[in-house]
């Protein structure tokens, strides 16, 4: 064998790498205990010696890097090695051989600076960001990759999105207990009202409130607060815990489906920029509390509510409103929108019910569509403008203007009518 | 109307780009240069290379224009004229919603080594929705598959033993199962 003549020792980097965790991990410890084991002559590097205690603490010897002809070689000692295989053979788990030799061959050429897994590399908080971008379970696995990502799932936000990604419910608080905090995104799981809520109110109440309240979620930014409740049940839906109220500060975006208001409620949240309220009974006073206390929020959506017949709309910065009807007896009637120069789309959605309500727009510069109209929709008032929505084909005319519609089309075979408002409105 | 106020950024390898001061100011710390007056004879970046910043002010310009022209409605705005390559694609009108979305979807469709650079520099540039973009894209790539397939993806080197990587399997059992 001394035919090949090959120091399979070379292909570790002579030098040091200059980035933590770089190309000096190519061949793996695993591979390089092995080699170790085989050749005693074998010197690991520095900063494998740094992860592992006793037997590898040993100098580093500068080994000659062999050429370019490594994977040339390689392949000449397979043919005539008579069985002995190259230390070099042994691959890490999973990686694909073909690759495996091309990273090699890449590593040769590129030398002894360059680094293939580069993802690696990236800063702490980049990496963080990436993992926080995943769901808990990809997140967490993250962390078996390598030593470089053993700590970053747990020291960036927690992305616990039980709606999309469900697992079982007893096992909730076993991943809120393995993170420290804080939390990015929380969502409640589909099946909670099924599986606990309708069996125990009191004991499943409890069970949420402790994951509410779980350190991992603590400065939560997004919170998705939705109970899956059956359509008998929707008229008395659950209380809110208090404890979902305890992101307010942090709280960027927040959906409450199912669910009941406390009364009084006084709450400010300071960031938040998407409010979402549906099917959920909420009274007027608390509403408009709710409302004032949000002097960042861009988006709302108010659907399928019950409790508040009215709702006036003031906010400097409310780009978007989204309103449907509900059912009960308190269903939202009159909508107006008092004041919102930054408000550019207003969306009403399908009808649950064949009640009426009024839009009245008092001040808003920049709407400019207006969504579905439909033909139970009696007025609606832009300004000192009312309109008069009609049935299906003549669906619109102005009782007090001559403004016209800048473009306004039927959508075919149903009552809605879909507007741009733009032109009125500068006119005005 | 009055042409937009520009501003001149020199890459780590002196190349020189000229953009509007709005697509410039997408960038947080170019924002506080240009506060802190830290713009005569153009704004340095060392630790942006041309290739990249060329790339992330396609991204600034074409945000800027799409901002410019939606806050203006219609009207006037024309943001978008770089020196370096042009992305006149600040087209008037209200194309803004799904026209951003396609074009942000393609912008991150490059190879990893571009993507790392982009996350780079939007780290250090301090754009937060590129920085979103791109971190969704990374984990869009890894979402799904087993710790396996993602070091293949990468070309992450385990370099943990067998033990230490059952250890924490079994710690975050509820995550392989």
């Amino acid at each position: 064998m001394g035919e090949t003549g090959l120091d399979w020792t070379g292909l570790i980097p002579t030098k040091r790498l200059p980035s933590p965790g770089g190309g000096l991990l190519l061949l793996g410890r695993a591979y390089q205990q092995r080699v170790y084991k085989q050749r005693t002559q074998y010197h690991p590097l520095p900063s494998l010696t740094r992860k592992k205690k006793g037997s590898l603490l040993e100098p580093l010897v500068t080994v000659p890097i062999p050429q370019i002809t490594l994977v040339k070689r390689k392949k000449k000692t397979m043919s005539t090695a008579g069985g002995r295989r190259p230390p070099f053979q042994i691959r890490p788990a999973g990686g694909h051989r073909s690759q495996w030799k091309g990273r090699l061959r890449l590593r040769a050429e590129e030398g002894e600076g360059q680094s293939v897994d580069r993802i690696s590399d990236l800063p702490d908080t980049i990496l963080g960001d990436i993992v926080s971008h995943l769901p808990a379970k990809d997140g967490a696995r993250t962390q078996v990759l390598s030593s470089r990502w053993r700590r970053i799932w747990r020291s960036a936000p927690l992305n616990l999105d039980l709606r999309s990604q469900p697992v079982p419910l007893g096992k909730v608080h076993r991943i809120l207990s393995s993170h420290p905090g804080p939390g990015r995104c929380f969502s409640t799981p589909a099946r909670y009202y099924n599986e606990l809520h309708s069996h125990s109110r009191s004991r499943s109440a409890a069970i949420l409130d402790g994951w509410l309240r779980s350190r991992a979620l603590n400065n939560l930014q997004e919170l998705d607060f939705r109970l899956d409740i059956p359509f008998r049940d929707r008229r008395n839906p659950p209380p809110l815990p208090a404890s979902a109220l305890r992101f307010s500060c942090t709280l960027r975006i927040a959906r409450f489906w199912f669910c009941r208001f406390p009364d009084g409620i006084s709450i400010r949240l300071p960031v938040l920029e998407e409010l979402q309220l549906s099917h959920a009974i909420i009274s007027e006073s608390s509403l408009h509390a709710l409302l004032a206390g949000c002097p960042a929020l861009q988006r709302l959506l108010l659907t399928y509510n019950d409790g508040c017949s009215r709702v006036r709309i003031a906010s400097p910065t409310l780009r978007s409103i989204d309103v449907g009807r509900g059912v009960g007896d308190l269903r939202l009637q009159q909508l107006i929108i008092e004041d919102a120069p930054c408000l550019e789309r207003f969306h009403h959605h399908k009808a649950m019910s064949h009640h009426k309500m009024d839009i009245c727009v008092m001040s808003a510069p920049k709407l400019g569509i207006l969504g579905h109209i439909y033909d139970h929709y009696p007025r609606l008032e832009i300004g000192p403008t009312v309109f008069q929505v009609y049935a299906s084909s003549s669906l619109l005319s102005s009782q007090e203007s001559q403004v016209s519609f800048a473009s306004s089309w039927c959508q075919p075979s149903d009552f809605s009518v879909y507007l741009a408002f733009s032109d009125i409105i500068r006119r005005e | 109307m009055a042409s937009p106020a520009m501003v001149t950024l020199i890459s780590s390898d002196d190349a020189r780009f000229e953009v509007t001061e709005a697509a410039a100011t997408m960038s947080q710390t170019i924002r506080h240069m240009i506060e802190d007056g830290c713009t005569d004879g153009g704004i340095p970046l060392p630790n942006v290379p041309a290739r990249t910043l060329a790339k992330v002010l396609e991204y600034c310009n074409k945000h800027a224009a799409a901002t410019a022209a939606e806050s203006s409605a219609a009207g006037g705005a024309a943001a978008g004229s770089d020196s370096g390559s042009s992305s006149s694609a600040d087209s008037a009108g209200k194309d803004d919603g799904v026209d951003l979305a396609s074009f942000d979807k393609a912008f991150v469709e490059v190879d990893t080594d571009t993507l790392y650079d982009l996350l780079l520099a939007a780290n250090y540039l301090d754009v937060k929705t590129l920085l979103d973009l791109c971190c969704q894209k990374v984990a869009d790539m890894i979402r799904g598959k087993t710790p396996e397939q993602i070091r293949q993806t990468f070309g992450i080197k385990n370099d943990f033993s067998p033990e230490e990587e059952e250890k924490i399997r079994k710690e975050n059992q509820w995550a392989f199962e």
